[in-house]
């Protein structure tokens, strides 16, 4: 995905509430996807992205464009998941992420099925460090500098992270593969 | 074997950059918190974008116990003991002094109740922080508050919600609601009803266990702080919010 036309966002920066309902459009599914993945729950999730576009708003004003608009973003997203995990955390992880066909399907769908729900539990079972790096650096694309704003941790601290992470993440899609 | 690992990487990360689903009123809910956070005097300021901190260090940390330390007296306590080569060894006496240090203590204590006002000879606390608090005026500081109406100590599972009761004395208010991290700060989810007698208003709901931060909502528009409440900062904001730790003692 493209970033956003940055004069949407100094528009919405200067108040323009058209410019930020566009920023929240542009943005808000790959959010979403974001923080699916790292609740991995439909209802909190769009809670974490609802809070993150309340909060994004009141700082709008405080956002230094010299700082990439995307990484600024995630910085304040990442920051409300940490925040719900910590009082999540009693809770049961209940993995929704789409609809899946349980009731009818061919047998690739099927197939496909299973592949995309034990996606979720490996995700689900990586500790939340290492998802989050995961999720920023391979599915949102981010940069390791970018992904050290975000995070506030070091780049070979990320790197290893990422790299444990795919390590766990081939071992246990690999079993799977091979039932 | 490498490819065939990356490839599994790779088949991964397509599944997961699927985007989902965005509900058709997703961003008019956003405009319309916008506005609400904007009604009722919510001043966006500092520390938005700190970065909030996983609470260790190392990478192998299960994401079930990813929630914040809180620094307190129990901390400062275990860095003073640390320093001091544990507690035992800082604090090792001899039995007959320590027979003297446990009456003088126990003069002492009777001095000082002896001394206090009759209404703060009791110190049974409340199991929230609240209790702790200058109460207010006209109406039975019991009834203001944060109250646990279910008993704590009966709780096994962490994750069950305990009833709390919220009051607020509030005779000249047309709405009271209370708003906090437990009802996504929603003005509508948990309206209080006002006691027509006394002009003090209630609500039950149902929290989990933890630290909470929480205000009232008063004729939708004027943010007021639980009088009765410890007051924190919120992280993003700055605007102050009042704490209730619930089923923990």
């Amino acid at each position: 995905m493209s970033a956003i036309d940055m004069s949407i966002v100094q528009r919405a920066k200067r108040g323009d509430r058209t410019a930020f309902a566009a920023l929240v459009d542009f943005y808000y599914a790959r959010c979403l996807r974001f923080a699916v993945h790292m609740l991995g729950n439909a209802q909190d999730a769009e809670e974490a992205v609802q809070d993150t576009f309340v909060r994004v708003h009141g700082a709008l004003h405080r956002y230094d464009e010299f700082d990439r608009f995307e990484s600024w973003l995630f910085r304040i997203l990442a920051n409300r998941c940490r925040t719900m995990m910590g009082r999540e955390a009693r809770r049961s992880r209940v993995v929704v992420y789409g609809e899946l066909p349980h009731d009818k399907g061919t047998a690739p769908e099927v197939d496909a099925m299973v592949w995309r729900e034990e996606i979720q539990t490996a995700l689900a079972a990586l500790p939340a460090a290492q998802r989050e790096a995961f999720l920023l650096r391979h599915v949102e694309g981010l940069e390791y500098e970018e992904m050290g704003r975000i995070t506030g941790a070091g780049v070979s601290a990320l790197k290893m992270r990422v790299k444990r992470a795919c390590e766990f993440l081939r071992v246990r899609l690999a079993e799977v593969e091979r039932a | 074997m490498r490819e065939n690992q990356d490839d599994v990487i790779n088949r991964i990360v397509d599944e997961l950059k699927t985007l989902p689903a965005v509900p058709a009123d997703a961003t008019a809910r956003v405009l319309a918190r916008v506005d609400a956070a904007r009604r009722a005097g919510a001043s966006p300021d500092v520390d938005h974008d700190d970065v909030i901190y996983f609470p260790t260090a190392t990478d192998e940390m299960p994401a079930a116990t990813a929630e914040p330390a809180r620094p307190g007296f129990a901390s400062a306590l275990d860095e003073r003991s640390r320093r001091a080569g544990g507690l035992r060894r800082r604090f090792m006496v001899s039995l007959p002094a320590a027979i003297g240090y446990a009456l003088a203590a126990t003069l002492v204590g009777f001095l000082i109740r002896g001394a206090l006002p009759d209404g703060r000879r009791s110190t049974n606390a409340a199991p929230t922080q609240v209790a702790q608090t200058a109460q207010p005026t006209e109406v039975a500081a019991s009834r203001l508050g944060v109250t646990p109406v279910a008993s704590v100590a009966s709780r096994e599972a962490e994750e069950v919600p305990i009833q709390v009761q919220f009051v607020l004395d509030a005779p000249r208010a047309k709405r009271v609601a209370v708003v906090g991290d437990f009802n996504a700060w929603d003005g509508t989810s948990n309206p209080l009803v006002r006691d027509s007698a006394s002009g003090v208003w209630s609500a039950i709901v149902p929290v989990t266990p933890g630290r909470h931060v929480y205000a009232f909502l008063v004729d939708d528009t004027a943010w007021t702080l639980d009088p009765r409440a410890p007051k924190t900062k919120d992280a993003d904001y700055g605007t102050e919010q009042s704490v209730v730790i619930v089923g923990m003692k």
